[in-house]
C-alpha cells in the first residue's frame, strides 16, 4: 500500500527511485586522457570484434572479417555482431541472428539462427560447447540505441551444443547482456549493460545470478580475460543524467522514438557531435572554441582493467572532447593492448600497458 | 571497493507504466492526441507558472503566511463571536493591542539583534506597579510619573543589556534570571502600597485621557503604540542604527567585521525593549488604575508567540515590525476570543503553546525550504510550437543547403578577443568589438593586428551601432544602452524602461540589452532578449520559451525609454530598413525574423518575414546589395523541438537534472544568410564541423568583406564577399556619404 502510494509521490517530488543520481567516475575509474592519446594505428568504418586467433588478430569491419596488417579475410551475409576464437575455429555472431562457425573441423556450420536473433557476445566453454548472450528479443543488435530506450528486459543467455545443434536458454530477463567471460571457476561473468551491473552466473545454476558490481557510471560491454590476470572491461558509453532522466519521461520517451530519427535522440551513441541536430547539454557548449572534457556527453571511450573478481583497478578514457569514443573490443599484442573504437572506426595501441600484473592473478 | 556508492543507488530500472507498449496504437493517437495537445497549449497560455517563482523571490513572501493565518484567524473569530465586529469590541481590543502591541514590538527588537529577552513580563510589572505607585499612592503629576517609568526602563534595560551585550552573558540565562528578579521585586514592593493603590484613584483629567480617551473615535492609547510602531518601523528599514541592528542579528561577526559596535548595539536593544515594556505598563496603569498580584505573568509566553507567528526569526536578522503587528494582533484575537467563548484559561494557555511549536516549525521550514523552492520552481518552460524547420540536405534545393564556404575564413584577434558579440567598422575602417572583460576594444587597419582598449565600459558589450555624430552606440549586457563618444566619453543613456502595467517583478530595469539600431530620427530602437535572465544564463531562457524579451525606444529628444514591441521570444537582432518607418528584428528562440513598423501608415504592425528557419536567428545588418545578413547563433535540433510541445518534461528537467545536463539550444554550428525584405532566402554560408566559429551571433559587411562575430568566440572572422562592392561602407546608407 505504502509503496503503491510512494511511487507516484516520488515522481511527483523527484524523490527516491525517480531521482536521477549518475555515479561519479572516481577511485579506479578517475578520468585520464590515456586513450585519446594512444598511438593510432588504422581508421576502418565500423571496426569490431578484435580477436586473437591462431591466425593472428582480426577485427571486423561491417560484413568483412579482416586480418590486422593482413587484408579480407571472408566477407559474411550480414554484419557480424561478435567473434570468438578456438584453436582454428571461429564463432561468428551475425545480425541477421545465429552464429557461424568458420575454419577448423566444424567449418561451415551454423546454429541457433532463430533463437539467437540478437547475438551480441558468444565465447568458446569448451570445444564443443558455445556461451552466447542475445541482446534482445526485440530488436537486432544494430538497434541496440532503440532497446535502451524502450527500456529493452528481454535479453537471454544461451549454451550452444555444437555436436547435438541445438540451443538451451541459461536465463532471460536480461537488460542487453553485453559481454561475457569465464571465471577462472568455471562459471560466467555477464555484464547486464542498461542495468549499469555486472553479474556472475553459475551455469549449472543460472537463475540465481549474484551482482558482483552495481552502479557503474557507465554501460558496461565486452569482458575479455587479460593475460597477466584479471579481464579488460570495455565500456558503450557513460551514463547521462538526462538520458537517465529521459528514461523515466515515458511520454517524451515514447515520441523521441515514434517521431525523432534516430541519430538525433538523447541517447548514448558509440560517437557524437557529428551533426547539428544531435542534442546539445548545458556544459557541451563551446567555450572560446573549447569543448571542456568534463562536458555531459553522450559518447565516452573507456577501457577498464578488472583483477579476476572483475572490480575495475585502472583505466584509460576518452573523454567528452575526445573522439577515441564507444569502444568494443580490445586484443593483447604482446604487451600492448590494442583497443578498437567503433564510434570513429579507430584503432588505437596502448603501449605496455598489457605488461601490467594484477593482483590475484 | 571505491566505486560503490555508501548508500545503495536507487536501483534504476525505470519500469516501464502499465499499458507500455512498443508502438502507440495509430488510431487513437490522432483524435486523444489532438485533444491533449490543445489541452496543454491551453493550459500554459492561461496559468502563468512563472509568477510563482517571481512571487518567492519577493521578500515581501515572508509576511505572506503570517497575513494568512491573520485573515483566517479574523474570519473564524468573527463568524463564530456574535459582537466581534462591534465598536465597543473593537475599541477595547485596540486598548489591549496598545499595551500587548508594545511588549511584543519590544521582544521583537531584541529577537532582530539575535537575541531574547524574557524579562519584557516582569519589566511591564514593574512598569504597572511603579505608575500606579507614582500616580495612586504618591500623587505624582502624569508626567513626572511617566518620566519615572522611562527611567525605570532605562535602568532594567541597562542591566540586562550590559549583562548580555557588555559581559556576553548567554541571553536566555541572563534575562531569566532577571525575569525572577524582577518579579521579586514586585512581589516585594507590591503588598506595602496594596492598599494605598486601590484606595485612591487619581483625578487627572491627562490621565483618564491616557487609559480611557480618544481622538476622533480612536483610543489614545492605540494612537501613541502607532505612533511608536511606525517610528520604530522607519528606524528599522530605513535609517542607520535600525540597518545595524539588523546586520548584527543576521551575522554578528561579519557586522564586527563590518565595523559595527556589537556591544553596544545589543545592549540599546535590551534598553529599548524595557523602556518599551515599561510605556506598555503605565498605558496598562492607565486604563485600569490598579495593579493586581498577577499582572505580567506569562506575557513573555504570549509575547514571544505574536513574534514568532507574525513570521520574524528566531536567528535574528529577519522580521519587521509589520511582522510583530500581526503576530501581536492574531495573538489577540486568538486569546480575547478564546476568553469570549469561555474557554478555561489553562486550555486557553495551551492553545497558545501549540500556536507557538507551530509558528517555530514553519520559522524553521519556510527559512531553510525557500531558497530551495525558488530554485527550482523559477524555470518554468511553456509550450511553444516550432513550425517545421526547412532542409539543410545538400543537394535538397532549400536556401539553407550544407556548403563549405566559410572554412577558409581569416581571423581578427585570435586569442586576444574574448566574447566579441558583434563588431562594427568606423569610416576610417578601424574595427570596434567587446570582450567578456568588459571593454570595447579598437583594431587598426589594415591588417588589424596592432588593437587597443577603446573604452572599459565595466560589463559585456553585445550590439554596435554608430549615430549621425560617429559616437558608438552600445548594448551592455547587466547594464543597458550606453554611448561612447569618439573622445572616449562613456554615456549611460539607458537603463529603464517603463514598469509593464501587470508584472509582479519590477522589470522597468534593463537585465539584458542585446541589439540595437538608430532610426533616421536619431531614435534608438534596442532588444532586451529577457528580462527573466541574467546575462551568463542567458541560454536557460531558451528552456522557457516564453515571451521574456521586448523591444524598447529610447528617444534622445526626452531622453526617456518606453517598450514599443512587448512579449517577445528573445528578441536579439535588429536593423532598420531602407523606408525610414521599420525594422527587421530576430527572435532567437523563435527561430523568426519580422519587421516592425514604428512609423508611417502601417504604424504598430509587425509582420513575419522568416518562419521556417532551421537556427536560431541573431543579429541583422545590411549588405551592400540593399539585402540583409543574417547571422545564426545555432541550429535546431529535433529532440530539443520535439521538448518545446512538452513543458512538462522540461520543467522536471530543470527541477531534477543539474544545468550542465540540461537540454540545450545547439550552439554550437552557425550560419550566415542573405535575406530581402520579402523574407526569400537567397544565399547561405556555412562553416561545416564549426571548427573556427562556432557559433556567430553576428555579421557584418564593410568593403567587401564580412566580420563575423560570436560571443563565445575567441576572434572576429573575416570573409571577402565575392563580387561586393569594395567601397561600401554601411554608414554611407545610414547617414550619407561624409
Amino acid at each position: 500500500m505504502i509503496a503503491f502510494l510512494k511511487r507516484p509521490l516520488d515522481d511527483f517530488f523527484g524523490r527516491g527511485e525517480a531521482a536521477i543520481t549518475v555515479p561519479v567516475m572516481d577511485g579506479p575509474l578517475k578520468p585520464n586522457q590515456r586513450l585519446e592519446e594512444a598511438e593510432r594505428l588504422l581508421t576502418a568504418q565500423g571496426l569490431d570484434n578484435l580477436v586473437s586467433a591462431s591466425a593472428g588478430i582480426l577485427y571486423s569491419s561491417g560484413p568483412v572479417l579482416h586480418k590486422l596488417c593482413g587484408g579480407e579475410v571472408k566477407r559474411f551475409p550480414s554484419v557480424i555482431t561478435c567473434l570468438a576464437a578456438h584453436g582454428e575455429t571461429l564463432a561468428v555472431g551475425l545480425e541477421s541472428g545465429g552464429v557461424f562457425l568458420h575454419g577448423g573441423p566444424r567449418d561451415g556450420q551454423t546454429i541457433g539462427e532463430t533463437k539467437l536473433s540478437c547475438p551480441v557476445a558468444v565465447l568458446f566453454f569448451d570445444s564443443d560447447t558455445l556461451i552466447a548472450a542475445n541482446g534482445s528479443a526485440e530488436h537486432r543488435a544494430g538497434e541496440w540505441r532503440r532497446d535502451l530506450m524502450s527500456l529493452g528486459r528481454s535479453g537471454s543467455l544461451w549454451r550452444l551444443d555444437l555436436n547435438r545443434n541445438d540451443a538451451t536458454r541459461l536465463m532471460d530477463g536480461l537488460a542487453w547482456p553485453s559481454g561475457i567471460a569465464l571465471t577462472p571457476q568455471g562459471s560466467l561473468y555477464v555484464s547486464e549493460c542498461w542495468r549499469h551491473r555486472l553479474l556472475k552466473v553459475r551455469t549449472h545454476a543460472p537463475g540465481k545470478p549474484e551482482t558482483i558490481l552495481h552502479g557503474l557510471p557507465a554501460y558496461p560491454g565486452r569482458i575479455f580475460p587479460a593475460s597477466r590476470g584479471g579481464y579488460w572491461l570495455t565500456f558503450l558509453s557513460v551514463r547521462n543524467q538526462l538520458v537517465d532522466f529521459v528514461l523515466r519521461e515515458h511520454a517524451y520517451r515514447k515520441r523521441m522514438i515514434a517521431e525523432v530519427p534516430e541519430r538525433f535522440w538523447m541517447a548514448p551513441g558509440l560517437s557524437s557531435n557529428a551533426s547539428f541536430e544531435e542534442p546539445l547539454q548545458g556544459s557541451g557548449l563551446k567555450q572560446m572554441g573549447i569543448l571542456k572534457p568534463w562536458a555531459a556527453t553522450r559518447s565516452y571511450g573507456l577501457v577498464a582493467r578488472c583483477d579476476v573478481a572483475l572490480q575495475p583497478v585502472l583505466s584509460y578514457h576518452s573523454r567528452a572532447d575526445g573522439m577515441i569514443h564507444g569502444v568494443t573490443s580490445v586484443a593483447e599484442q604482446g604487451d600492448d593492448l590494442l583497443v578498437g573504437a567503433k564510434g570513429p572506426g579507430v584503432l588505437v595501441r596502448l603501449a605496455g600497458v598489457a605488461a601490467i600484473p594484477v593482483a590475484g592473478a | 571497493m571505491a566505486l560503490r556508492c555508501a548508500e545503495p543507488e536507487p536501483a534504476f530500472d525505470p519500469v516501464p507504466p502499465r499499458g507500455h507498449t512498443k508502438a502507440l496504437p495509430k488510431a487513437r493517437t490522432s483524435a486523444s492526441a489532438r485533444w491533449k495537445k490543445t489541452l496543454t497549449k491551453f493550459r500554459y497560455k492561461y496559468i502563468p507558472d512563472h509568477v510563482l517563482g517571481e512571487l518567492l523571490a519577493k521578500r515581501w513572501m515572508d509576511n505572506a503566511i503570517p497575513f494568512a493565518a491573520l485573515v483566517i484567524v479574523i474570519i473564524v473569530f468573527g463568524s463564530v463571536l456574535p459582537h466581534f465586529f462591534s465598536i465597543d469590541n473593537i475599541s477595547e481590543m485596540s486598548r489591549q493591542f496598545a499595551e500587548l502591541g508594545l511588549v511584543v514590538l519590544a521582544l521583537a527588537i531584541v529577537m532582530l539583534s539575535g537575541g531574547i529577552d524574557l524579562s519584557v513580563g516582569s519589566v511591564f510589572a514593574l512598569g504597572v506597579l511603579l505608575s500606579t505607585i507614582g500616580m495612586n499612592a504618591m500623587g505624582w503629576s502624569v508626567g513626572l510619573t511617566f518620566i519615572a517609568v522611562l527611567v525605570l526602563g532605562v535602568v532594567c534595560g541597562t542591566i540586562n543589556g550590559v549583562l548580555v551585550g557588555y559581559l556576553r552573558l548567554r541571553a536566555f540565562l541572563t534575562t531569566l534570571v532577571t525575569l525572577i528578579t524582577f518579579r521579586s521585586i514586585y512581589e516585594l514592593v507590591y503588598p506595602k502600597f496594596s492598599t494605598q493603590i486601590a484606595g485612591n484613584l487619581p483625578d487627572s483629567a491627562v490621565w483618564n485621557f491616557i487609559g480611557e480617551g480618544d481622538l476622533f473615535g480612536v483610543p489614545s492609547s492605540f494612537i501613541f503604540t502607532a505612533i511608536v510602531a511606525i517610528a520604530f518601523h522607519l528606524v528599522l528599514s530605513r535609517m542607520r542604527p535600525g540597518w545595524r541592528l539588523m546586520a548584527v542579528g543576521g551575522a554578528r561577526r561579519s557586522a564586527y567585521n563590518a565595523g559595527i559596535n556589537v556591544r553596544r548595539t545589543i545592549c540599546v536593544t535590551y534598553i529599548c525593549s524595557s523602556v518599551l515594556c515599561c510605556i506598555a505598563g503605565f498605558l496598562n496603569a492607565a486604563r485600569l488604575s490598579t495593579a493586581g498580584s498577577d499582572v505580567g505573568i506569562g506575557l513573555e509566553i504570549v509575547a514571544l508567540t505574536a513574534v514568532v507567528l507574525g513570521g520574524n526569526s528566531l536567528g535574528g536578522g529577519r522580521g519587521s515590525v509589520a511582522k510583530a503587528v500581526i503576530g501581536a494582533v492574531i495573538v489577540l484575537i486568538l486569546t480575547n476570543g478564546l476568553i469570549a467563548m469561555s474557554v478555561p484559561g489553562p486550555i486557553n494557555s495551551l492553545v497558545l503553546g501549540v500556536v507557538l511549536i507551530g509558528a517555530v516549525f514553519v520559522d524553521v521550514r519556510w527559512l531553510k525550504n525557500r531558497d530551495k523552492i525558488l530554485n527550482k520552481v523559477y524555470v518554468s518552460p511553456t509550450y511553444y510550437e516550432l513550425p517545421p524547420a526547412k532542409s539543410t540536405k545538400p543537394g535538397s534545393g532549400s536556401p539553407y543547403a550544407l556548403n563549405d564556404k566559410l572554412r577558409n575564413v581569416g581571423a581578427i584577434g585570435l586569442g586576444v578577443i574574448e566574447g566579441a558579440e558583434d563588431m562594427i567598422l568606423d569610416r576610417d575602417d578601424n574595427l570596434y568589438c567587446g570582450n567578456r572583460h568588459g571593454d570595447i576594444m579598437r583594431f587598426f587597419p589594415p591588417d588589424y593586428v596592432r588593437h587597443e582598449i577603446f573604452a572599459h565600459v565595466g560589463g559585456q558589450p553585445l550590439g554596435f551601432a554608430i549615430d549621425r555624430d560617429t559616437n558608438i552606440n552600445v548594448c551592455i549586457g547587466g547594464m543597458g544602452l550606453y554611448m561612447v563618444t569618439p573622445a572616449r566619453e562613456i554615456i549611460k543613456l539607458s537603463d529603464e524602461t517603463n514598469r509593464s502595467l501587470l508584472s509582479v517583478t519590477d522589470d522597468s530595469r534593463l537585465r539584458l540589452a542585446d541589439d540595437l539600431d538608430i532610426a533616421p530620427d536619431g531614435r534608438v530602437f534596442f532588444s532586451e532578449a529577457t528580462t527573466r535572465f541574467e546575462m551568463h544564463e542567458w541560454p536557460v531562457d531558451a528552456l522557457e520559451s516564453r515571451g521574456n524579451g521586448r523591444i524598447i525606444c529610447y528617444d534622445p529628444r526626452t531622453g526617456k525609454s518606453h517598450t514599443e514591441v512587448p512579449n517577445l521570444i528573445f528578441p536579439n537582432g535588429i536593423c532598420m530598413c531602407a523606408d525610414g518607418q521599420s525594422f527587421l528584428f530576430a527572435e532567437t528562440w523563435g527561430c523568426r525574423v519580422s519587421r516592425y513598423y514604428y512609423g508611417g501608415p502601417n504604424k504598430g504592425k509587425t509582420e513575419v518575414l522568416i518562419s521556417d528557419a532551421p537556427g536560431y536567428p541573431d543579429n541583422i545588418n545590411r549588405a551592400s546589395d540593399g539585402n540583409y545578413w543574417l547571422a545564426f547563433v545555432g541550429m535546431r535540433s529535433p529532440a530539443l523541438d520535439l521538448a518545446l510541445t512538452m513543458p512538462g518534461f522540461r520543467r522536471r528537467m530543470a527541477r531534477r537534472c543539474a544545468p550542465d545536463a540540461w537540454l540545450y539550444p545547439n550552439l554550437n554550428t552557425g550560419l550566415v544568410i542573405k535575406f530581402n525584405e520579402k523574407g526569400e532566402v537567397l544565399e547561405s554560408l556555412w562553416d561545416l564541423g564549426g571548427k573556427n566559429h562556432p557559433m556567430i551571433t553576428s555579421v557584418r559587411e564593410h568593403k567587401g568583406v564580412l566580420y563575423l562575430g560570436g560571443i563565445y568566440n575567441n576572434r572576429v572572422g573575416t570573409y571577402k564577399i565575392p563580387g561586393a562592392d569594395p567601397n561600401w561602407c554601411a554608414l554611407d546608407t545610414y547617414w550619407g556619404k561624409a
